[in-house]
């Protein structure tokens, strides 16, 4: 078994955990990290991937791409917690899913 | 030069637009203008079809279609139809909406129709023609609910939901047609010689282009939306669902068989002749329908639609005099039908009058009117030397030439219908009763000379019909082509 | 190098350099930067569509590195389409939010932020549409989601601050799934950029390695953005919630991001049938999407939730093209040229009739459609914008929406699948169905004739315009041919005419 794959198989379950939060869960908070999940899982499946040349040098792409990854999913999260503490202290409500009577403000 | 009667009504339109509601006087002097100025164009450009010369403009549009207008002799005769009555109606329609409001409204969507009904008229192919055929049914739409109550809301739907149903049908028979054979212009005789071994899609295509053309027509069972489109103001009715709308139907109609597909290949392939019963089917019915309606303005429809019909079955029996008999019926039931609405609008306007059984008396209120109302009923039966006798008489022969007896029939058995829906509709007014009472006479003279005008036309065309110009040599003329020459 | 070289570049450098202008500069500034910025990024636009229908396309390698270890830019025909279609609707959605936007009211609907996130997303827009990298594309689908949330969110109260956390957990979903998707592709095909993916993808073996189970999360990510039934649930709301400007652009202009993306892995990278079923699952699913959207519009009482599902449904048609392109020749031209030509008449369209129902609801100070009786006569103009706009919708003659409808019958008929041909004559049945249950109620006789105070020019002719571009855009479509044919959106192995 290759290192490659014990990092391919574990980035997966991890994407995989993270996908059921950010899909089942109703809290905020749960969906957030859920998402972080996916990402890590992402991650470690790239980073997994950047010794597999056949020569053994590197491959330095894939670093790349998760160290933009990580900035990406940085601003997302931040932009989520953003969101989720003004939805709190204008609602004092933890999850998106009550559908109370809408303004119609245009 | 060919788009100048397309282009005139719709700038006419924009102007009106955005000149708004209270520059009445300016927007009557645009609209008029540009309405004598359409029918000025129309008249040049017939003058030159009749010398043979016919004006094509075409513009790039889709892949392999373009957008094209010709100027032909068929095309203008409708065009010139709808221009004429076009500068009637807006006399009359000044009148009319005197006191109504959003008067721009109006005369901005009624001057789009009329650029719409001359893109129809002058399509070069199927394509462009679908396509202000499209634009048609839009237009009249914000007409048909002009008042915007309950009822004209109701009316607006359905005609929305027929009209917008058989462009669908329209749209795919189109479609398909242009895959399989290109983009086609309008033949005489017919346009699709190449492709006739398809004979299923062929059928097919001219099914789906028929139910399209059919409801506008009003060709029984698809005339469901007409009588409750009456809703609309006087005018309305009287142009544009005596004329322009419903004439785009049945030119359609005439296209399609003379121009599209060509006698030969449409009586070949059977589809003539399911149309020529659908239509003899839709003549009769209407009519027996119309005897029953106690509504002015219903009565009329009904009768709408069995006159429709007339010409729908005069195109269907591909024979030259029935086609030539069926194209001039276009023009004079047009000028008939004009009349008749003007009158059910005056009287409703002026007397409230709108049931033949609130008549009484009327026929001494406004002798004028009625009186022109007794001669388009009467041409509208075939009785000679009026407009309808001509028409009607080429649709006989043309009956007897295409040696379908059973058609001959149904024209004289429609006829005695014709007397018998319309003449009910005089006695009624010559009954006494208290609206003769009131004072004054007859309606506001802009309402009063225009349909004196229509009346006094349904005369001219009749005792006129062999000379050139008029609507029958004009049709004979127009129809020569697909026959090889007409032999009256 | 020319000027004219760097345009791809100079398309992503100008709004930047007006986002970060606005950020730094005093709020007095704002709106005068934008515009001028929304000035500049239109010319560029058209100079743009002018290079590429002169010279082909462009390709552009950022700092000179070049694939496969750069990242490279790329101008084709279509995506000089997009970016031009962006400039016009984002001038006429700039010059409408300084009308909408109150200057005496400064923190209504949060608006200070306003200008910079809708210049920031701008910017992504464009790069998106100009990216020819599968990582790049993620990146930029980043940013324009992240930008478009906080958008969404502006007015912070609790519906808006739902319908985007709504939006943004979608948008990480999908974010996540298309980079473990990229994860795979690579690490089956070691290869990023498009062109070269193209090729790589066509050698024999390709199929069965892990590179087909790494397009497909990439194609499930993008439909997840595109908001393609059943994956539409975050759209409404979203689009409906957001302030005027902010869903004319959503609905206009981000879901053709994700979608363009998705168009060029499925058309420009990957053979036809790469991935079995997909192409004709996404013209199901979006035949699906153009009933159960118009039915949904159908049933809406409130105005932005009726644009919005209508939303849904168009979306549906830009599916349409899949099952079609495999047959290449004539009918790929006709389904690819009716694809472009309906997303640019939608985006045209749908950002008319965001603004001009967002007039309404500002002139009426509500937004029950049964209560907008009248509105023919207090409000002609936003009344002919609804009517105008909703002739596209159902693609009757002579807009835009017509000419794509006809050439995605055409090319459907040509193909031998006329099924779909039935699919879009019902789609423009529905679609008069809930526009014109719209246009009677506003053109509804009411006793109450004194219709309520004006609204800015700007709130009446920006959309008017829009509508009205929408409705001769048949008059393009040679246009969109054109720059249809200078594409790389054809499937290698499949030839245009």
């Amino acid at each position: 078994m290759s290192t490659y794959l014990i990092y391919a198989l574990g980035g997966a379950l991890v994407f995989a955990i993270g996908t059921y939060a950010l899909l089942a869960r109703r809290h905020v908070m749960h969906k957030v990290i859920g998402a972080n999940l996916m990402g890590s899982g992402t991650f470690l499946v790239l980073i997994g991937m950047g010794n597999r040349t056949p020569d053994g040098v590197t491959d330095p792409v894939p670093q790349a791409m998760v160290l933009t990854g990580i900035v990406v999913t940085v601003a997302l999260t931040a932009l989520g917690l953003a969101i989720a503490k003004r939805y709190y202290s204008v609602t004092g409500l933890d999850n998106l899913d009550d559908e109370p009577s809408a303004g119609d403000r245009p | 030069m060919a788009w100048l009667p397309v282009l005139i009504p719709a700038l006419a339109a924009v102007g009106t637009f955005v000149l708004g509601e209270d520059r009445a006087r300016a927007r009557n002097a645009l609209n008029l203008g540009a309405a004598i100025l359409t029918a000025g164009i129309v008249t040049a450009l017939a003058v030159r079809a009749y010398d043979g010369t016919v004006t094509v403009s075409t513009l790039p549009m889709l892949p392999g279609v373009d957008l094209g207008v010709h100027g032909d002799l068929t095309g203008l005769l409708f065009a010139a139809v709808a221009s004429v009555l076009w500068c009637v109606t807006l006399v009359y329609a000044i009148g009319y909406m005197d006191h109504a409001r959003d008067r721009a409204r109006f005369f901005g969507f009624f001057a789009l129709c009329i650029s719409a009904a001359n893109g129809v008229a002058l399509a070069t192919d199927p394509v462009s023609l679908f396509l202000f055929y499209e634009v048609l049914t839009l237009t009249t739409y914000p007409l048909v609910v002009h008042s915007g109550t309950a009822e004209a809301r109701t009316a607006g739907r359905t005609y929305l939901l027929y009209a917008l149903g058989g462009g669908t049908a329209l749209l795919l028979g189109v479609a398909w047609l242009t895959v399989i054979a290109g983009q086609t212009p309008f033949t005489p005789g017919g346009a699709l010689h190449a492709v006739s071994g398809h004979t299923t899609a062929l059928r097919v295509v001219f099914g789906l282009m028929a139910a399209g053309f059919g409801v506008k027509a009003a060709l029984m069972p698809l005339h469901g939306w007409l009588p409750g489109a009456m809703v609309a103001p006087a005018p309305v009715s009287s142009l544009l669902h005596a004329v322009a709308v419903v004439k785009a139907g049945v030119f359609g109609m005439i296209r399609l068989v003379n121009e599209l597909y060509g006698p030969e290949l449409a009586s070949s392939l059977g589809v003539a002749q399911v149309l020529a019963a659908l239509a003899a089917v839709s003549i009769v019915t209407a009519s027996v329908i119309a005897l029953r309606q106690d509504d002015l303005k219903k009565r009329l429809a009904y009768s709408t639609v069995a006159q429709l019909s007339y010409i729908t079955l005069g195109v269907a029996l591909c024979s030259p005099l029935a086609a030539a008999g069926a194209l001039a019926h276009l023009a004079h039931h047009a000028f008939m039908k004009i009349t008749m609405f003007f009158t059910a609008g005056s009287l409703a306007e002026t007397l409230h009058v709108k049931k033949l059984s609130e008549m009484g008396g009327v026929a001494r209120r406004m002798p004028l009117t009625m009186s022109a109302f007794a001669v388009a009923a009467f041409a509208l039966a075939g009785i000679p030397p009026l407009a309808g006798f001509a028409s009607k008489w080429l649709l006989g022969s043309g009956s007897v030439e295409a040696d379908a007896p059973w058609a001959l029939l149904v024209y004289v058995a429609a006829g005695a219908l014709a007397m018998g829906y319309m003449v009910p509709i005089l006695l009624a007014s010559l009954r006494a009763g208290d609206r003769g009472s009131r004072t004054g006479i007859e309606s506001d003279p802009r309402m009063l000379w225009p349909i004196v005008i229509v009346g006094a036309m349904s005369i001219i065309l009749g005792l006129t019909a062999g000379m050139p110009g008029s609507p029958i040599h004009w049709a004979m003329t127009a129809v020569a082509p697909s026959f090889g020459g007409v032999t009256p | 190098m020319t000027l004219m070289d760097h345009l791809p570049a100079l398309l992503i450098i100008a709004p930047l350099a007006g986002a970060a202008l606005v950020f730094v500069t005093s709020r007095s500034v704002d709106r005068a930067i934008t515009c001028i910025t929304a000035a500049v990024i239109t010319g560029l636009a058209v100079l743009l569509v002018a290079r590429v229908l002169d010279g082909g396309a462009l390709r552009y390698e950022i700092g000179g590195w070049g694939a496969p270890l750069g990242i490279d830019l790329v101008a084709d025909g279509p995506a000089a389409l997009f970016i031009l279609l962006t400039a016009i609707v984002g001038s006429a959605v700039t010059a409408y939010a300084t009308g909408y936007f109150p200057v005496t009211e400064p923190t209504r609907y949060g608006h200070g932020l306003f200008w910079t996130l809708w210049l920031f997303m701008w910017t992504s827009l464009n790069a998106l549409f100009l990216t020819g990298d599968v990582f790049n594309v993620y990146v930029c689908l980043e940013l324009v989601g992240i930008s478009a949330v906080a958008l969404v969110t502006l007015k912070g109260d609790a519906e808006a601050l739902r319908a985007g956390g709504r939006y943004l957990f979608a948008s990480m979903l999908a974010a996540m799934t298309y980079l473990l998707g990229v994860a795979l592709l690579y690490s089956a095909v070691g290869q990023l950029d498009m062109e070269v993916l193209r090729d790589a993808l066509q050698q024999p073996g390709a199929a069965a390695s892990g590179a087909a189970v790494g397009l497909t999360l990439m194609v499930a990510a993008l439909v997840l953005k595109t908001a393609l039934v059943p994956a539409h649930f975050w759209l409404p709301t979203a689009h409906a919630s957001a302030p005027t400007p902010v869903s004319a652009a959503l609905s206009a202009l981000v879901v053709k991001g994700s979608y363009f993306a998705l168009l060029r892995l499925m058309l420009g990278v990957m053979p036809p049938g790469f991935l079995p079923g997909v192409d004709v699952a996404l013209a199901v699913l979006g035949s699906i999407a153009i009933v159960w959207g118009s039915v949904q519009a159908l049933l809406q009482s409130r105005i932005k939730q009726f644009v919005a599902y209508s939303t849904v449904a168009q979306i549906g048609y830009l599916f349409i093209v899949f099952p079609l392109a495999r047959t290449g020749g004539d009918v790929l031209a006709l389904a690819l040229g009716g694809t472009l030509l309906h997303a640019t008449a939608h985006g045209l369209a749908k950002a008319g009739l965001f603004l001009g129902a967002g007039s309404l609801m500002e002139r009426f100070g509500h937004a029950e459609i049964a209560r907008m009786r009248g509105a023919a006569r207090s409000a002609p103009v936003l009344t002919a914008v609804i009517t105008l706009a909703g002739v596209t919708m159902m693609g009757l003659p002579p807009s835009g929406g017509f000419g794509s409808k006809w050439m995605l019958i055409s090319a459907s008929v040509q193909a031998g699948q006329w099924w779909w041909a039935l699919v879009l004559g019902l789609g423009g049945l529905l679609a008069a169905a809930y526009m014109f249950r719209v246009v009677a109620v506003l053109m509804a006789d009411t006793a109450d004739d004194v219709g309520p105070a004006r609204a800015a020019v700007r709130l009446e002719w920006a959309p008017l315009v829009l509508a009205v571009a929408a409705l001769f855009l048949v008059l393009a479509a040679p246009l969109v041919n054109d720059l249809v044919a200078i594409s790389s959106l054809v499937p290698p192995g499949v030839m245009l005419p």
